[in-house]
């Protein structure tokens, strides 16, 4: 039983690709046509803004007027902004509570679906579907179900007996926050099931079988034959949801416009009004560099710590 | 029992529990998309009341009638099909052509050039998005249809994908027709592109559902009206939300801007599937 924890996933079947053959056509600058119109989109909408941000961010920019040389004190007065402290506090909530929400639920609906058998087809449709219908949409939803009067939950708690009143979910932090998280669990939960899917269906059944013939127990065989080999997928869902959530926006402006209290407002949508509500660029722009540096941080963590458990 | 868990093979069919819980999963995903149809399909009057009138007949397409003779929603639904697309298209077009020359060519910077499109990878379009605002803004670009498109366009993510698809086609297809001294873009075009079509309906659904559903960029570049796509449009007459508008038609105009993305979904699901699981295994 032992060795099973030891499984090389690079070992599957299927084997590794034929290493490649260099071979390489012509010598000439017709590649570099080839690649210069989708290269030089990519530069000029990441790379130029990414450089012209930093350098913003050094500025007193206002929207109209000239730029004033500020040197780094949008980023000294940043430590002061308790309400941008505030915004990241709440952003990393959210996140924990989206991602564990996320990852839990994928991998239950992924277990349930990954094999082909009756219905699953249509399972997995289902599941699938609210993914496909883009975040501004699923939110215009949620926050009509939300309605007191007009919406879903009031009244279907109300009429279960739940609550005596009709209740207004979206006017007090704790129903509010948990009712935008709910939504995004069934928003994306899809997708996270279809990356881990990808990733247990790539475990051969033989070894699951050995382990059963072996006598291990279904939580064992879970835990020693499907951990490991989906910790791949596992790591890329996790960086995606991750740094998802980190950047979350549309579903807190559109279903709760930052309330109740601006006590939902994320660190990008902070950033959003400090930039095109107060109109103050070079501030908004040191705000993106720290929010930026803080993403490449947590995906080199989260990186490192999945990789060092599988050498280990 | 341990042999009918969830782990197993046979999980589903085996375990009677687990295929109700399924079931029943499926149904609460489903639930707030099928309440939203049906309200949609009630007259607006009848709601007033209580949204419970949604149980009973009558039922009617008047919101959906209503949204066609409506010209501010139906120039919502043209902007965002023309942005979506002409990303599309771009995308495709670009992506493949830069991915045959990675995958297939030698020039000078290869490896710089690719790399700094990777990096792109690992920018957030949410980080630079001032920097962005500000570039539109010095070229009078905003509230344009280019403007919505073009970012869109720069797409890394389709670059390494197509240039993973090129590298898995065997070289030996092409060299073939160098025999015959075939030119480096009649082999791109005649021999290889045919044999990436899956490729190309992969990334281009998965384009097409991104730029159809994007909110962020469109609410920060689009700020006259006529100029809103679907997303951005429907949010912006939630603030008169039931009183002006009714719930019925506000539902019809929800069910109407993620028709195209659901259609597409029914359709080409594989693809998708395909889209979102590619990077997982490879």
């Amino acid at each position: 039983m032992t060795n099973t924890t030891e499984i090389d996933p690079a070992a599957t079947p299927a084997g590794k690709p034929p290493p490649r053959r260099r071979r390489r056509r012509g010598s000439g600058w017709e590649g570099l046509i080839y690649v210069l119109p989708a290269a030089a989109l990519v530069i000029v909408f990441f790379m130029i803004p990414l450089g012209m941000t930093i350098w913003m961010s050094l500025h007193k920019w206002p929207l109209m007027g000239k730029p004033r040389w500020i040197g780094l004190d949008n980023y000294s007065r940043m430590l002061g902004d308790r309400d941008f402290w505030g915004a990241l506090g709440f952003t990393a909530q959210y996140t924990l509570a989206a991602t564990v929400g996320l990852l839990g639920v994928a991998l239950i609906l992924a277990l349930m679906v990954e094999r082909p058998s009756r219905g699953v087809a249509l399972y997995r449709t289902a599941y699938f579907l609210p993914v496909v219908t883009g975040f501004a949409s699923a939110s215009l939803l949620w926050a009509w179900l939300s309605n007191v009067d007009s919406g879903l939950f009031s009244p279907l708690a109300q009429m279960l007996g739940l609550t005596a009143q009709p209740v207004n979910i979206l006017a007090t932090f704790g129903p509010a926050f948990w009712s935008v998280t709910i939504m995004v669990v069934w928003k994306m939960a899809g997708f996270y099931m279809v990356i881990l899917m990808s990733g247990l269906q790539s475990i051969p059944t033989d070894y699951i079988e050995a382990a059963r013939i072996d006598g291990a127990k279904a939580h064992q065989r879970f835990r020693y034959i499907t951990l490991p080999l989906v910790r791949r997928p596992f790591a890329l869902a996790l960086i995606l949801c991750v740094s998802g959530s980190m950047l979350a926006f549309d579903q807190f402006y559109i279903i709760l416009s930052g309330g109740p209290q601006n006590r939902t407002v994320t660190a990008v949508y902070y950033i959003f009004n400090e930039s095109f509500v107060s109109f103050r660029l070079g501030y908004g722009s040191a705000l993106s560099v720290v929010l930026l540096a803080i993403l490449m941080v947590l995906s080199a963590i989260q990186l490192r710590l999945l990789r060092d458990r599988r050498e280990s | 029992m341990a042999d009918r868990s969830a782990f197993s093979p046979e999980n589903l069919t085996a375990n009677r529990t687990l295929f109700w819980i399924a079931a029943v999963l499926a149904a609460l995903m489903l639930a707030p998309v099928l309440w939203i149809l049906g309200l949609s399909l009630k007259n607006n009057q009848d709601l007033m009341h209580g949204t419970d009138a949604v149980f009973r007949a009558p039922y009617t397409l008047k919101n959906y009638a209503d949204i066609l003779v409506n010209s501010q929603v139906f120039g919502w639904f043209l902007n965002s099909l023309i942005v979506a697309t002409g990303q599309t298209l771009g995308v495709l077009t670009l992506c493949s052509l830069a991915g045959y020359a990675f995958a297939r060519l030698e020039f000078p910077f290869r490896r710089a050039i690719f790399i700094i499109v990777l990096f792109g990878l690992a920018v957030p379009e949410q980080a630079v998005i001032i920097a962005r605002h500000q570039m539109f803004n010095w070229v009078g670009l905003h509230n344009t249809h280019i403007a919505l498109m073009l970012p869109g366009m720069s797409s890394a993510f389709g670059v390494f994908l197509m240039t993973q698809f090129f590298n898995a086609i065997p070289k030996e297809i092409d060299e073939a027709a160098m025999l015959d001294n075939t030119s480096q873009f009649r082999i791109f075009w005649k021999v290889l592109l045919p044999l990436t079509l899956p490729a190309q309906a992969t990334l281009g659904i998965f384009t097409f559902l991104l730029a159809w559903n994007d909110y962020w960029w469109p609410l920060i570049s689009a700020t006259k009206k006529e100029m809103y796509t679907l997303t951005i449009g429907i949010a912006s007459t939630q603030t008169n939300f039931a009183q002006s508008e009714g719930l019925g038609f506000l539902s019809a105009q929800a069910i109407f801007a993620s028709l195209p993305v659901v259609i597409v979904y029914i359709f080409f699901q594989r693809h998708i599937v395909t889209a979102v699981s590619g990077g997982a295994v490879k």
